[in-house]
């Protein structure tokens, strides 16, 4: 039977699009056509999106409403003079201009079924590194040149490669999907939209240092991606993908989900190791190194979802391949996502090196108010504020760090020229002592009294005086700090002084 | 405290073991709080005890964690609302619509407005939450009428 897609996610979820979905299923059965739901491409500028098969290729109509569902087909075909048809999905500018190396399947197909995760070569990564020796496996990977997406860019291979040289009885790989920093949303598409791939992502890294059992820690905030996981991992214990002996390799790899429960500071690794132990997440120290005494003080492969979901396509495809893509020690692609004010907000997965200024021009097209744009947030509420003068920047871990900022987990928030980037820097304090952990003096306390001296400085109280404690305040904080949170909040307030003094008063 | 009862011996099945170890306590409090909406106050020894670590321990769990509500009695609220005050919704004025929610539903009245950060729909800001379901691109009248 011809087939019609509609992506069913979050997002779309989020602006109604199930009250396209029984019109269109009573539609579909009139025409004979079957309806399958998946995972979407969270290209937001063309949602609600439905897809239309015909001689085995897909056309997409885009912004659908109720009202045009009905004359959606016609004979059987789909209705090419409909105001909605948009062309054949593969030429959708905005899905046209990216390179989903490891998204390449999400939006395709259910997301939950296994069929249809293995006749898109799902599965064929695997198949791969069960083949080989553990030792090969990780060659494959640091020869991929592959970096942790969780936003701390360290280098997969040599972490795997320091899980496997770790002897112990018990190892574990762990999955960090808490994704909390906002402007963020590439780990729940990739749960919610391909499930099996990162399933299969943590069995490969399972294999090459020698763990048998996995955990994923996954925010509470999404219900969709919990529901759609723990369906996805059912189906792959029933086909014999997890447990025992998978794939009739000898190899045994079980995987279970652990809930988070609100705390952004549960994504530092360490925090979550803490809060998998069922504790307060508070951060340790290091080292030791979670790769040599991680959860339960046993050697931890913990990464991202994204750096996870990777693996399967640099097995299939070969390190070399991954490699090829990419700017200088940036290698791969990056999810960009999206994010505020802007029109065509969404996910797009780009190689590294791209523009800033591509992505916000040719692929953004302009705030939504229509007002210019007057600053952007790279890389979460960590991350910091740039002008329009930096937007040449290339996507680049080395680049933006450069600046003062970073490309981190590849959010890129959009504001127009209404914000006042001294509320977005009183923020900055205000979100890092809400979420601190407490262990450290500088980032529990001096958020708080940053926030204070942002307030005073509004009012232009005492102004040069408490710019420079500001100053001061976000240096000791980025000395001391044990981890990132403190260590980082600086970067947003700093980048707006710098980049856009008159709001702070200065001339 | 019979639900928080049957929770613990629920997960004394499934784990096999009278006393629970102390990695399982987040999970064991995340469904009390998704079955009672809060963590009595009350429950703390009793937890404590099933999980044979001190009433600080649970103490500490318990008020780490932003989702976990430590009270004395359920509130008030009949439907709580999850509004993301994060950057992206910033950007699309959610500084305005929490004025317009905080001045239409007062505190402790049967709506909750509860701050979260980030619901990862921040391409469709902004966003907020009812009953695990998120709406993205929200007005102040959209919410008005879900919330009727
Ligand atoms: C405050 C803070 C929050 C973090 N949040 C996340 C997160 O939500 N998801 C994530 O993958 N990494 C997060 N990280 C980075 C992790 O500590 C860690 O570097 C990463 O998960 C390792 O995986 P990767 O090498 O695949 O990136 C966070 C770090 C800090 C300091
Ligand atoms: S910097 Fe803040 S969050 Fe990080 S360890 Fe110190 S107190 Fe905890
Ligand atoms: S910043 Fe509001 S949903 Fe992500």
């Amino acid at each position: 039977m011809k087939k019609i897609y509609i992506g069913i996610e979050t997002g779309t979820l989020s602006i109604g699009i199930k009250n396209l979905l029984s019109p269109l299923q009573e539609i579909a059965k009139q025409q004979n056509y079957q309806v399958v739901e998946t995972g979407g491409f969270g290209l937001y500028a063309y949602e609600p999106m439905i897809e239309v098969e015909h001689n085995n290729e897909r056309h997409a109509f885009t912004k659908v409403t109720e009202k045009d569902l009905q004359t959606l087909l016609t004979d059987n075909k789909p209705n090419f003079n409909h105001s909605c048809y948009a062309g054949k999905t593969q030429d959708l500018p905005l899905l046209k201009c990216q390179q989903r190396f490891t998204f390449r399947r999400v939006g395709l197909n259910s997301p939950t079924c296994v069929q249809s995760y293995q006749q898109e070569q799902g599965y064929e990564g695997l198949k791969k590194a069960l083949s080989m020796e553990p030792q090969g496996v990780i060659d494959q990977i640091k020869e991929s040149g592959i970096r942790g997406r969780g936003g701390a860019g360290f280098p997969t291979g040599i972490k795997l490669q320091t899980v496997k040289d770790s002897p112990a009885k018990q190892k574990y790989i762990v999955c960090n999907a808490d994704e909390g920093d906002s402007g963020t949303f590439a780990d729940r598409m990739l749960i919610e939209g391909d499930p099996f791939c990162l399933i299969e992502g943590m069995t490969i890294s399972a294999k090459a240092v020698g763990a048998t059992q996995g955990f994923v820690y996954l925010r509470s905030e999404y219900p969709l991606a919990l529901q759609r996981l723990t369906q996805a991992i059912e189906n792959a214990y029933q086909v014999g993908l997890l447990g025992k002996n998978i794939l009739d390799s000898g190899f045994n790899f079980d995987l279970k989900i652990h809930s988070g429960a609100g705390a952004y500071i549960c994504g530092e690794e360490t925090s979550l190791l803490e809060s998998l132990e069922g504790k307060r997440g508070v951060i340790r120290f290091k080292p030791p190194l979670p790769a040599i005494e991680g959860l339960f003080a046993s050697p931890t492969a913990l990464n991202n979802v994204i750096t996870l979901a990777t693996l399967p396509e640099i097995l299939l495809q070969g390190g070399k391949a991954h490699n090829e893509i990419g700017y200088e020690k940036s290698k791969g692609t990056l999810t960009v996502q999206l994010a505020g004010n802007i029109k065509n907000g969404g996910l797009y997965e780009v190689p590294f090196g791209t523009s800033l200024k591509t992505v916000l021009s040719e692929i953004g097209g302009g705030t939504r108010t229509e007002r210019p744009i007057k600053a952007v947030q790279v890389g979460g509420p960590l991350g910091a504020y740039f002008p329009e003068e930096l937007f040449d920047l290339p996507l680049d871990y080395e680049t933006f760090m450069g600046k003062g900022g970073m490309v981190g987990h590849g959010g890129v928030v959009v504001f127009d020229d209404t914000v006042d980037l001294s509320e977005q820097a009183k923020f900055a304090f205000e979100f890092c002592a809400h979420e601190s952990c407490g262990k450290c003096t500088p980032c529990r306390i001096g958020s708080t009294r940053g926030a204070e001296l942002i307030a005073k400085i509004q009012k232009k109280q005492d102004l040069d005086k408490n710019l420079e404690v500001v100053d001061d305040l976000c240096e000791l904080m980025e000395e001391t700090s044990l981890c990132a949170l403190g260590g980082m909040t600086p970067f947003p307030v700093k980048s707006a002084i710098k980049h856009f003094p008159s709001d702070f008063g200065i001339k | 405290m019979q639900k928080i009862e049957n929770i613990i011996e629920q997960q004394q099945k499934a784990l096999n073991s009278q006393v629970l170890p102390e990695s399982e306590l987040l999970q064991t409090l995340i469904l009390i709080q998704q079955e009672l909406s809060y963590i009595p106050k009350n429950s703390i020894s009793t937890l404590a005890e099933a999980f044979n670590i001190s009433r600080a321990d649970v103490h500490g769990v318990v008020t780490f964690y932003d989702d976990l509500k430590l009270q004395d009695a359920p509130s008030n609220a009949k439907k709580i609302i999850r509004v993301c005050q994060a950057e992206a919704c910033q950007s699309m004025g959610v500084r305005q619509l929490m004025q317009e929610l905080e001045s239409a539903y007062p505190k402790d009245g049967e709506i909750s407005i509860e701050k979260v950060y980030c619901l990862g729909n921040c391409a469709l800001a902004p966003a907020a939450m009812i009953d695990n379901q998120c709406y993205g691109n929200v007005s102040i009248s959209q919410i008005k009428n879900l919330l009727a």
